[in-house]
Protein backbone atom coordinates (compact mmCIF):
# COMPACT_ATOMS: atom_id res chain seq x y z
CA UNK A 1 0.00 0.00 0.00
CA UNK A 2 1.77 3.20 -1.11
CA UNK A 3 1.99 5.75 1.68
CA UNK A 4 2.28 3.18 4.44
CA UNK A 5 5.14 3.56 6.90
CA UNK A 6 6.41 0.00 6.64
CA UNK A 7 8.91 0.28 9.47
CA UNK A 8 11.27 2.66 11.24
CA UNK A 9 15.04 2.79 11.35
CA UNK A 10 16.88 4.08 14.40
CA UNK A 11 20.17 5.82 13.78
CA UNK A 12 21.97 5.73 17.10
CA UNK A 13 25.33 6.81 18.42
CA UNK A 14 25.20 4.05 21.05
CA UNK A 15 23.64 0.79 19.82
CA UNK A 16 24.18 -1.00 23.14
CA UNK A 17 22.44 1.74 25.12
CA UNK A 18 19.60 1.78 22.59
CA UNK A 19 19.06 -1.96 22.96
CA UNK A 20 18.94 -1.68 26.75
CA UNK A 21 16.59 1.30 26.61
CA UNK A 22 14.00 0.07 24.12
CA UNK A 23 14.24 -3.50 25.33
CA UNK A 24 13.53 -2.42 28.88
CA UNK A 25 10.82 0.06 27.94
CA UNK A 26 8.77 -1.83 25.36
CA UNK A 27 10.04 -5.38 25.49
CA UNK A 28 11.55 -5.03 22.05
CA UNK A 29 14.15 -7.62 21.13
CA UNK A 30 17.14 -7.24 18.89
CA UNK A 31 18.54 -9.78 16.51
CA UNK A 32 21.94 -9.17 15.05
CA UNK A 33 22.26 -10.37 11.51
CA UNK A 34 25.76 -11.08 10.25
CA UNK A 35 26.34 -9.85 6.74
CA UNK A 36 29.84 -11.14 6.22
CA UNK A 37 33.02 -9.11 5.90
CA UNK A 38 32.71 -8.18 9.55
CA UNK A 39 29.50 -6.26 8.95
CA UNK A 40 26.29 -6.69 10.89
CA UNK A 41 22.86 -5.13 11.24
CA UNK A 42 20.35 -5.25 14.05
CA UNK A 43 16.72 -6.07 13.36
CA UNK A 44 14.20 -4.83 15.95
CA UNK A 45 11.34 -7.20 16.79
CA UNK A 46 8.27 -6.95 18.98
CA UNK A 47 6.29 -10.07 19.83
CA UNK A 48 8.26 -11.90 17.18
CA UNK A 49 7.48 -9.44 14.41
CA UNK A 50 10.00 -7.17 12.74
CA UNK A 51 9.18 -3.51 13.42
CA UNK A 52 12.40 -1.77 12.44
CA UNK A 53 16.14 -1.69 12.29
CA UNK A 54 18.99 -0.26 14.30
CA UNK A 55 21.87 1.44 12.52
CA UNK A 56 25.18 2.33 14.16
CA UNK A 57 25.46 6.05 13.40
CA UNK A 58 28.91 6.65 14.82
CA UNK A 59 30.44 6.77 11.34
CA UNK A 60 27.64 8.90 9.92
CA UNK A 61 27.69 12.08 11.95
CA UNK A 62 31.44 12.70 11.74
CA UNK A 63 31.47 14.07 15.26
CA UNK A 64 27.88 15.34 15.24
CA UNK A 65 25.16 13.35 17.00
CA UNK A 66 22.65 12.40 14.31
CA UNK A 67 20.62 9.95 16.41
CA UNK A 68 17.03 9.89 15.18
CA UNK A 69 14.15 7.72 14.06
CA UNK A 70 13.63 7.68 10.29
CA UNK A 71 10.38 6.38 8.77
CA UNK A 72 10.52 4.04 5.78
CA UNK A 73 7.62 4.99 3.51
CA UNK A 74 6.30 2.82 0.72
CA UNK A 75 5.99 4.31 -2.76
CA UNK A 76 4.52 2.70 -5.87
CA UNK A 77 7.05 4.11 -8.33
CA UNK A 78 10.51 5.07 -7.10
CA UNK A 79 11.47 6.94 -10.27
CA UNK A 80 8.33 9.05 -10.11
CA UNK A 81 8.82 9.68 -6.39
CA UNK A 82 12.40 10.82 -6.89
CA UNK A 83 11.29 13.12 -9.70
CA UNK A 84 8.77 14.69 -7.32
CA UNK A 85 11.42 15.15 -4.64
CA UNK A 86 13.71 16.96 -7.06
CA UNK A 87 10.96 19.01 -8.67
CA UNK A 88 9.75 20.22 -5.28
CA UNK A 89 13.22 21.17 -4.08
CA UNK A 90 13.79 18.28 -1.69
CA UNK A 91 17.19 16.79 -0.89
CA UNK A 92 18.60 13.42 -1.90
CA UNK A 93 20.98 11.73 0.55
CA UNK A 94 20.99 8.36 -1.18
CA UNK A 95 20.00 7.68 -4.76
CA UNK A 96 17.77 4.63 -5.25
CA UNK A 97 19.58 1.34 -4.79
CA UNK A 98 18.23 -2.14 -5.42
CA UNK A 99 18.15 -4.45 -2.43
CA UNK A 100 18.39 -8.15 -3.10
CA UNK A 101 15.58 -8.28 -5.64
CA UNK A 102 13.16 -7.05 -2.95
CA UNK A 103 12.80 -3.56 -4.29
CA UNK A 104 14.53 -0.20 -4.25
CA UNK A 105 15.30 2.19 -1.44
CA UNK A 106 16.37 5.85 -1.32
CA UNK A 107 16.94 8.41 1.43
CA UNK A 108 15.60 11.93 0.94
CA UNK A 109 14.33 15.00 2.72
CA UNK A 110 11.10 16.74 1.83
CA UNK A 111 11.30 20.40 0.67
CA UNK A 112 10.98 21.56 4.29
CA UNK A 113 13.85 19.31 5.39
CA UNK A 114 12.15 16.33 7.08
CA UNK A 115 14.17 13.17 6.41
CA UNK A 116 12.54 9.94 5.27
CA UNK A 117 13.42 6.75 3.45
CA UNK A 118 11.46 5.75 0.36
CA UNK A 119 10.86 2.09 -0.40
CA UNK A 120 9.48 0.59 -3.59
CA UNK A 121 8.68 -3.04 -2.89
CA UNK A 122 8.56 -5.74 -5.50
CA UNK A 123 6.72 -8.18 -3.28
CA UNK A 124 4.30 -6.09 -1.27
CA UNK A 125 4.54 -4.64 2.21
CA UNK A 126 3.68 -6.23 5.53
CA UNK A 127 -0.06 -6.08 6.11
CA UNK A 128 -1.79 -3.82 8.61
CA UNK A 129 -2.46 -5.46 11.91
CA UNK A 130 -3.96 -4.41 15.24
CA UNK A 131 -1.73 -2.02 17.18
CA UNK A 132 -0.69 -3.59 20.48
CA UNK A 133 1.09 -1.94 23.40
CA UNK A 134 4.69 -1.38 22.38
CA UNK A 135 3.85 -1.22 18.67
CA UNK A 136 4.19 1.81 16.44
CA UNK A 137 0.91 3.67 16.66
CA UNK A 138 1.18 6.77 14.54
CA UNK A 139 3.39 9.09 12.54
CA UNK A 140 3.39 12.85 12.28
CA UNK A 141 5.24 15.48 10.31
CA UNK A 142 6.06 18.55 12.35
CA UNK A 143 6.17 21.18 9.63
CA UNK A 144 7.17 24.81 9.30
CA UNK A 145 4.71 25.06 6.39
CA UNK A 146 1.91 22.50 6.66
CA UNK A 147 0.26 23.63 3.42
CA UNK A 148 3.47 23.09 1.44
CA UNK A 149 4.09 19.80 3.23
CA UNK A 150 0.63 18.50 2.37
CA UNK A 151 1.05 19.57 -1.25
CA UNK A 152 4.39 17.80 -1.51
CA UNK A 153 3.22 14.50 -0.03
CA UNK A 154 0.12 14.47 -2.22
CA UNK A 155 2.50 14.60 -5.18
CA UNK A 156 4.92 12.08 -3.70
CA UNK A 157 2.19 9.53 -2.94
CA UNK A 158 -0.73 9.99 -5.34
CA UNK A 159 -2.78 7.58 -3.22
CA UNK A 160 -2.78 10.03 -0.32
CA UNK A 161 -5.90 12.02 0.51
CA UNK A 162 -6.20 14.84 3.04
CA UNK A 163 -8.61 14.21 5.88
CA UNK A 164 -9.54 16.30 8.89
CA UNK A 165 -10.29 15.16 12.42
CA UNK A 166 -11.79 17.20 15.22
CA UNK A 167 -14.44 19.83 15.59
CA UNK A 168 -14.58 22.73 13.16
CA UNK A 169 -12.09 25.38 14.14
CA UNK A 170 -8.41 26.14 14.11
CA UNK A 171 -7.60 23.07 16.17
CA UNK A 172 -8.66 20.76 13.35
CA UNK A 173 -6.14 18.01 12.87
CA UNK A 174 -5.16 17.24 9.29
CA UNK A 175 -3.75 13.92 8.20
CA UNK A 176 -3.02 11.93 5.09
CA UNK A 177 -4.79 8.65 4.50
CA UNK A 178 -4.32 6.04 1.81
CA UNK A 179 -7.00 3.55 0.90
CA UNK A 180 -9.13 4.87 3.75
CA UNK A 181 -6.45 4.14 6.35
CA UNK A 182 -4.92 7.09 8.27
CA UNK A 183 -1.15 7.14 7.71
CA UNK A 184 0.46 10.39 8.86
CA UNK A 185 -0.59 13.62 10.54
CA UNK A 186 0.71 16.99 9.33
CA UNK A 187 0.84 19.66 12.01
CA UNK A 188 2.50 23.02 12.55
CA UNK A 189 5.75 22.51 14.45
CA UNK A 190 4.91 22.62 18.16
CA UNK A 191 8.52 23.55 18.94
CA UNK A 192 10.14 26.77 17.75
CA UNK A 193 13.54 26.73 16.13
CA UNK A 194 13.86 23.06 15.23
CA UNK A 195 14.21 21.46 11.83
CA UNK A 196 11.10 19.98 10.24
CA UNK A 197 10.88 16.34 11.16
CA UNK A 198 8.84 13.17 11.08
CA UNK A 199 8.00 11.89 14.56
CA UNK A 200 6.81 8.43 15.53
CA UNK A 201 4.44 7.34 18.29
CA UNK A 202 4.46 4.12 20.30
CA UNK A 203 1.24 2.90 21.90
CA UNK A 204 1.50 2.45 25.67
CA UNK A 205 -0.87 1.50 28.47
CA UNK A 206 0.12 4.36 30.79
CA UNK A 207 2.08 7.35 29.51
CA UNK A 208 3.21 8.58 32.94
CA UNK A 209 4.47 5.18 34.05
CA UNK A 210 6.25 4.62 30.74
CA UNK A 211 7.85 8.07 30.85
CA UNK A 212 9.15 7.42 34.36
CA UNK A 213 10.54 4.07 33.22
CA UNK A 214 12.23 5.78 30.27
CA UNK A 215 13.98 8.14 32.64
CA UNK A 216 15.14 5.23 34.80
CA UNK A 217 16.58 3.61 31.68
CA UNK A 218 18.64 6.68 30.79
CA UNK A 219 16.16 8.52 28.60
CA UNK A 220 14.86 12.05 29.02
CA UNK A 221 11.31 13.33 29.44
CA UNK A 222 10.82 16.31 27.12
CA UNK A 223 7.11 16.64 27.85
CA UNK A 224 5.62 14.84 30.87
CA UNK A 225 2.45 12.85 30.30
CA UNK A 226 -0.36 15.21 29.33
CA UNK A 227 -4.04 14.43 29.39
CA UNK A 228 -5.58 15.33 26.05
CA UNK A 229 -9.06 16.90 25.90
CA UNK A 230 -10.03 14.19 23.42
CA UNK A 231 -9.15 11.50 25.95
CA UNK A 232 -5.90 9.66 26.57
CA UNK A 233 -2.39 10.84 27.31
CA UNK A 234 0.83 11.46 25.47
CA UNK A 235 4.42 12.25 26.43
CA UNK A 236 7.54 13.17 24.48
CA UNK A 237 10.78 11.34 25.22
CA UNK A 238 14.40 11.20 24.15
CA UNK A 239 16.27 7.93 24.18
CA UNK A 240 19.74 7.89 25.80
CA UNK A 241 21.43 9.28 22.68
CA UNK A 242 18.86 11.94 21.86
CA UNK A 243 16.59 10.23 19.35
CA UNK A 244 13.15 11.66 20.07
CA UNK A 245 9.81 9.87 19.91
CA UNK A 246 6.36 10.03 21.47
CA UNK A 247 4.30 7.65 23.53
CA UNK A 248 0.54 7.72 23.62
CA UNK A 249 -2.40 5.87 25.09
CA UNK A 250 -5.06 5.09 22.52
CA UNK A 251 -8.44 3.39 22.44
CA UNK A 252 -9.30 2.46 18.86
CA UNK A 253 -12.75 3.37 17.60
CA UNK A 254 -14.17 0.19 16.18
CA UNK A 255 -15.33 2.00 13.07
CA UNK A 256 -11.92 3.45 12.29
CA UNK A 257 -9.29 1.51 10.34
CA UNK A 258 -6.10 1.24 12.34
CA UNK A 259 -2.88 2.92 11.28
CA UNK A 260 0.47 1.22 10.90
CA UNK B 1 30.78 -1.10 2.58
CA UNK B 2 31.40 2.35 3.99
CA UNK B 3 29.81 1.60 7.35
CA UNK B 4 25.27 2.48 4.04
CA UNK B 5 22.24 4.30 2.69
CA UNK B 6 22.35 6.69 5.65
CA UNK B 7 25.99 7.67 5.18
CA UNK B 8 25.09 11.19 4.04
CA UNK B 9 22.24 11.89 6.45
CA UNK B 10 24.66 13.88 8.60
CA UNK B 11 24.29 16.64 6.02
CA UNK B 12 20.72 17.08 7.28
CA UNK B 13 22.11 18.25 10.59
CA UNK B 14 22.18 16.93 14.14
CA UNK B 15 19.43 15.17 16.05
CA UNK B 16 16.19 17.13 16.16
CA UNK B 17 15.27 18.12 19.70
CA UNK B 18 11.53 17.53 20.13
CA UNK B 19 11.22 19.76 23.16
CA UNK B 20 10.18 21.78 24.89
CA UNK B 21 6.57 21.47 23.73
CA UNK B 22 4.16 23.56 25.74
CA UNK B 23 1.22 21.87 27.41
CA UNK B 24 -1.04 24.19 25.44
CA UNK B 25 0.46 23.13 22.12
CA UNK B 26 0.44 19.44 22.97
CA UNK B 27 -3.33 19.24 22.53
CA UNK B 28 -2.84 19.70 18.79
CA UNK B 29 -0.67 16.65 18.24
CA UNK B 30 -1.31 12.93 18.49
CA UNK B 31 -3.60 10.26 17.10
CA UNK B 32 -6.93 10.72 18.86
CA UNK B 33 -9.36 9.53 16.23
Amino acid sequence: MPGKVVWHDLLTEDPAAARRFYGGLFGWTFRQVGLGLGQSYTVIEHDGRVIGGLVDARRIGRGVNVSRWIPVVSVADMAAAMAEVRAAGGSVFQEPVTIQQRGRVAVVADPQGAVLTLFESREGEPVDRPVEYGDWLWNEIWSSDPEATLTFYLSLVPDYEIEVAGDAGESDYRFLSAGGVPRVGVVPKPVEGIADTWVAYVRVLDAAVTAAAAQELGGEILLPAQRNPRGGELAILNDPTGAGFLIQTWAPARSTPQPD
Amino acid sequence: CSGGIYANVGIAGPSVDLGPVSVHTSVNIGHWF
